[in-house]
């Protein structure tokens, strides 16, 4: 289920005093399978320009088709896409709706019309990828959740549709770090089990580094770097202009760099960073320009 | 989708034209003026001439004059089912059908009373608008607590009133705002919003205003605890930071305001009604 | 010396009809000095919040007392509470919540205006508040035209106005985004410094607590530990046990350590680390 691009605008409150141009001109292809971290400095345009990841806007200028269907033609199912591109918000709080997880989690089956035991089944499976206990949850008041389980129950309504692509707006925001791991292992199994593509739109760099394979960063509405995870995590100083703290290892690299050091800069963790300093400090000699 | 674009209700606009700067008290008594008169106007030559009033005013404010009635846009719809409902339910005396369908019969009196009173509410939206965009939530409040303090001995509490209504104003672009993620969140959950027949469509609003109340309530009492947090005891002991002050310029207005309000009482004595 | 604010064997316990009652403070002890620049870092649900409140007294301790200045927050004198208020002010983590006016400097004014300061000294203080917190130039602006980092500022500007000794911030930080975290906390380190306004900086982000003279990790409704930021963060053990994140240098180097390297002690920044690294190589 591809998702593509073309030269796409946004403009919010046109045509008002307060109009604003969140978008210039995007162009982007996502493919099936891929793991992508959107990030950037909030208002830099990564919230509105997955919006149009699901159809929840539609272009007035550029054109986007999911699975090669304009979004703007009249013909396409926007409901149907919505199903098949699931959108995780930022506060989980907007998205659920009914009292107890378990009637949440089956709002989306049963508007896809399936079968009391078919929504059963994807009530099970979807509580189990995120790691609710089907047996201690399914009757839980939606109240009664802690911040991360309001999240997963989020998540699992729309795993519940069974989409082929994931967005997940700011899914680490407000957790302790603890919490963040723990969502994120989950992002991370439903991505290897279920192949499913997966957008992290973030402005926290450490969470995403880790775990996807191609970082896209944006600022002021525009595309600033898009490829693979390490070489785009190496570009420190475009990192920082605009405003984006590399994760750590990746700072401390490039400081030892600067010192002399050979050291490579793609390094994603600690184990990697404690293995090429160990590499370093055992090669005598392995300094450029020490004295 | 975006619900805040026509929000004009609760929004300044910065500017510093002679109506921004004017003293609130002015501007709001005087919008309390204009408002009595437009209760009592019920000829069109009348109410052009007041629609005249309004359009001065929005280009003294150096308003964008699409962006001032954009704000009206939401309002057409009821504005339709009340001129609709008058046209085929008023009957003033004296009045001939023009048409009847089915079991209703509409007539002219019905047609100029339904007309007529959609042009007030217009108006009164439009005056009101004018007021907010030119003068900020605290201007606003200054000035009606200031206005309110005579009855403050009649145990009226001008100043709790003042402060729940910066308050509320303040909320109205936060709410729309939150309005928008909910129903953005659940279109992504596959409801299909602005589909089905009228029921449908009313029973779709519950699931979004239920998690939106939920909040209101959760921001209305964490906003609380903020104003405790800074020494909020109540009106008595309270200073401001702007003390009101009416300049030539309001007493240049009031002068326009009254001759404004002589020659339309003019044209509402002078002209007959149009039923 | 006289502290600013002691906690002393403070205890609170949530009750309702509904539930158990919830013990979410054990026994706090806790003394804040003048210009002290103390972070308080915890997992959620440790009791950081409920203790936050106890600073200017929206809570009351169950037993045990706090006091402002040798001034108990359970006074029923409300010159008094006010006074403390006045001396302890609170940022709270959602900035559209705690605004009240939707124009910057009328929202400034709100904290010296319930407290009676004359007309003429308010604006004096509302303009020396923007402009120690850099936000002069949006002193007209709406607040919705904002972004989440500046009403933070514009929140903490309102609290600077009233002249505190002392500000509480409550995860002000967890709904920014890193420009806008950097900017709170450059501004906090620069009251700190040039005001001599004690800080205290509740958070569960180990890379922005590492920037304080002073860390107290809570767990569980304890105070576990309390000390310099070298100290604490080298406890790894402690922090880990609290599912807290330990900062990245201090892991390295401690990995370092376990492959016997002898690594400097106490290393929590990335130069730290780059520096003792450096000194290494040249010594092999």
């Amino acid at each position: 289920m591809p998702i593509e691009i073309e030269n796409l605008n946004h403009t919010y409150k046109e045509g008002t005093p307060f109009a604003r141009q969140a978008l210039f001109n995007i162009s982007l292809r996502i493919d099936d399978g891929e793991f992508i971290g959107l990030i950037g400095p909030s208002q830099s345009g990564k919230s509105t320009l997955s919006q149009y990841f699901n159809a929840l806007f539609i272009p007035k200028s550029g054109r986007v088709f999911i699975d090669g269907k304009d979004t703007a033609d009249r013909k396409t199912d926007l409901v149907q896409i919505r199903f098949e591109v699931g959108y995780v918000f930022q506060n989980p709080e907007h998205q659920l709706f009914k009292t107890t997880v378990g009637e949440d989690i089956a709002f989306g089956p049963t508007r896809q019309k399936c079968s009391p035991e078919e929504i059963e089944e994807r009530i099970r499976e979807a509580m189990e990828l995120v790691g609710l206990d089907y047996e201690t949850f399914f009757e839980r008041d939606i109240f009664a959740l802690s911040g991360g389980q309001k999240k997963r129950a989020a998540i699992a309504g729309v795993l519940a549709c069974r989409p082929k692509v994931l967005i997940l707006d700011g899914i680490t925001a407000g957790l302790d770090p603890r919490g963040r791991k723990e969502i994120l292992n989950v992002v991370k199994k439903l991505h290897q089990e279920k192949k499913i593509t997966v957008i992290l739109i973030s402005h926290s760099m450490d969470d995403v580094a880790r775990l996807v394979d191609r970082i896209i960063t944006m600022d002021q509405g525009k595309i600033v770097d898009d490829g693979p995870t390490r070489k785009v995590l190496s570009r420190v100083d475009r990192l920082q202009q605009i405003g984006l703290e590399p994760p750590q290892v990746i700072e401390i690299m490039q400081q030892l760099r600067e010192k002399g050091f050979t050291v490579p800069t793609g390094v994603l963790n600690i184990k990697e960073a404690v293995s090429e300093i160990v590499k370093m400090l055992n090669t005598p000699g392995g300094e450029q320009s020490w004295n | 989708m975006e619900l805040t674009k026509n929000l004009t209700l609760g929004i300044y606009f910065p500017g510093d034209t002679t109506l921004h700067c004017l003293d609130p008290r002015t501007k709001i008594a005087g919008t309390t003026g204009l408002i009595t008169l437009l209760l009592f106007t019920n000829n069109y030559t009348a109410y052009t001439f007041f629609a005249a009033f309004a359009l001065a005013l929005i280009l003294a404010a150096k308003i964008p004059l699409g962006f001032a009635l954009r704000g009206l846009r939401p309002m057409l719809p009821f504005l339709a089912m009340m001129w609709l409902f008058q046209i085929f339910f008023q009957k003033p005396p004296g009045s001939e059908i023009i048409f009847s369908w089915w079991k209703l019969t509409a007539t002219d009196g019905g047609l100029h009373m339904g007309t007529l009173m959609s042009i007030r509410v217009l108006l009164l939206f439009l005056l009101t608008t004018i007021l907010t965009l030119t003068t900020s939530t605290v201007e606003l409040t200054d000035g009606t607590e200031a206005l309110l303090r005579p009855l403050q001995r009649l145990k009226v509490p001008a100043q709790e009133l003042a402060l729940t209504m910066v308050i509320a104003l303040r909320f109205v672009p936060t709410l729309a705002e939150e309005a928008e993620k909910i129903i953005k969140a659940q279109t992504a959950r596959g409801v299909d919003f602005g589909r089905g027949n009228f029921i449908q469509k009313i029973a779709q609003l519950f699931p979004v205003l239920l998690p939106l109340f939920i909040n209101a309530f959760r921001r209305a009492d964490e906003m609380i605890t903020a104003m405790e947090s800074r020494c909020y005891t109540g009106g008595t002991g309270r200073t401001k930071m702007k003390v009101l002050r009416m300049s030539k310029n309001d007493y240049y207005s009031w002068a326009v305001l009254l001759l404004f309000a002589l020659m339309q009482i003019i044209l509402i004595v002078k002209i007959a009604p149009p039923f | 010396m006289e502290y600013l604010i002691e906690f002393k064997e403070a205890t609170y316990t949530y009750k309702s009809s509904f539930v158990d009652p919830v013990q979410a403070l054990k026994q706090i002890d806790l003394r804040v000095k003048r210009g002290e620049f103390l972070a308080i870092i915890g997992p959620n649900g440790s009791g950081k919040s409920t203790l936050a409140r106890h600073f200017n007294g929206l809570l009351t301790p169950t037993t045990g007392e706090v006091l402002i200045r040798g001034i108990s927050t359970a006074s029923s004198d409300p010159e008094q509470l006010k006074a403390i208020r006045r001396q302890v002010g609170m940022v709270f983590q959602n900035p559209d919540n705690q605004l009240i006016s939707s124009i910057v400097e009328e929202d400034v004014a709100f904290g010296p205006e319930n407290l009676g300061v004359p007309p003429k000294e308010i604006r004096r203080r509302v303009n020396h508040a923007l402009a120690a917190l850099n936000i002069f130039k949006y002193r007209r602006e709406s607040i919705s035209h904002l972004s989440e980092g500046q009403k933070q500022l514009v929140a903490i500007a309102g609290v600077l106005a009233m002249k505190p000794d002392c500000i509480v911030l409550d995860e002000p930080t967890a709904l920014l985004d890193p420009f806008g975290r950097r900017q709170v906390l450059e501004s906090l380190k620069k009251l700190n410094r040039e005001e001599g306004i004690a800080v205290v900086f509740i958070t569960h982000f180990m890379s922005e607590a590492v920037h304080f003279k002073r860390v107290a990790v809570m767990d569980q409704g304890e105070i576990k530990s309390d000390g310099p930021p070298d100290d604490i963060f080298t406890r790894t053990a402690l922090l880990k046990a609290a599912g807290l994140d330990i900062p990245v240098s201090a892991q390295l180097a401690e990995e370092l350590k376990g492959k016997g390297f002898p690594m400097a002690p106490g290393i929590l920044h990335v130069e730290e680390l780059v520096n003792s690294l450096c000194q290494l190589k040249s010594k092999i």
